[in-house]
């Protein structure tokens, strides 16, 4: 499932590093670090984008949790917040791909933020005016 | 800090017509934006490089392309030049920060689809700062991707 390799991805990325890891002075040269320190890749992370996924979804709930019958999503800490339910929206109350002659209207654009950025999320919209594609820009204010 | 993903279905518009700007006008006061179907060298698109026009359109913003779908488009002379060109489609992601490094991703088993990641380096200070513009180059953002439903 490519929610699964996307997962994958995000797990490994503070293991694999940036471009170039190390410490460049242990070869006694500074060829690839040009005085800087290596780059890091960083656990937090924030993943923006057409996922033609619907909130009813496998995958969607890979992303952001199963859902408790009593409860809601649950929260697991290495995954995913939905930006668009930590602004305060319901996960099903949002159209992001306006009905046409071949799709009904669906919400397929997300924005999707580890969880411990979830709580800096402040508001989110979707931009239900612009008309220059067959999908509306997500648009989330986000205190970073 | 502002954040916008658009898939910007290579520009065409709900009454048809292609039309960058119109683009560019809905992202007006974004800090990051993740934008998903942008195109290089395609018929319907007048064979434009539609990164190079965003970028051009976006003067303010750092901007990368990431194709996940990448063609031969070249042509040959009759005295034997070739002019190297590749049909591409893919993702951008355009800040107001320095995007320090980044990496493309092809997902697995789809044909167009593609993910795109970067990671800018960690904040150093208390992620609550507002951005300004030296520990802008500070955080980590962010990724776009489009992905075909399996």
């Amino acid at each position: 499932m490519l929610i699964d390799y996307l997962l994958g991805l995000h797990d490994h990325a503070p293991a694999g590093g940036g471009p170039w890891t190390s410490t460049p002075t242990i070869r006694g040269d500074d060829f690839w670090a040009l005085g800087a320190l290596p780059p890091e890749a960083p656990h937090e992370a924030i993943w923006m984008g057409d996922f033609n996924l619907e909130p009813d979804s496998p995958e969607y709930e890979a992303m952001v949790g199963p859902k408790s019958r009593l409860y809601g999503r649950v929260q697991y800490a290495d995954r995913f917040a939905d930006a668009w339910v930590a602004a305060g929206h319901d996960e099903a109350d949002s159209v992001t791909y306006l009905a046409d002659e071949t799709f009904p209207a669906m919400r397929l654009d997300y924005c999707f933020v580890s969880a411990g950025l979830a709580e800096r999320v402040r508001s989110a919209h979707v931009d239900k005016d612009a008309a220059g594609s067959d999908h509306q820009p997500v648009w989330v204010d986000i205190d970073l | 800090m502002k954040l916008v993903s658009y898939n910007i279905q290579y520009s065409k518009g709900r009454d048809g017509r292609y039309d960058l700007e119109r683009i560019a006008d809905s992202l007006q006061g974004a800090d990051v934006i993740a934008l998903q179907e942008v195109e290089r060298n395609w018929p319907h698109s007048g064979m434009t490089d539609q990164p190079a026009l965003l970028e051009a359109l976006m003067p303010g913003y750092y901007a990368i392309y990431g194709p996940g779908f990448d063609m031969d488009a070249s042509e040959i002379s009759n005295d034997g030049v070739v002019t190297n060109r590749r049909r591409q489609f893919g993702n951008m992601i355009l800040a107001r920060w320095p995007l320090i490094w980044s990496r493309v991703y092809s997902l697995p088993r789809l044909k167009t689809v593609d993910q795109y990641e970067i990671r800018a380096c960690p904040p150093s200070k208390p992620l609550s700062t507002r951005p300004g513009p030296r520990c802008g180059s500070c955080r980590s953002i962010s990724a776009a991707s489009h992905a075909a439903s399996a």
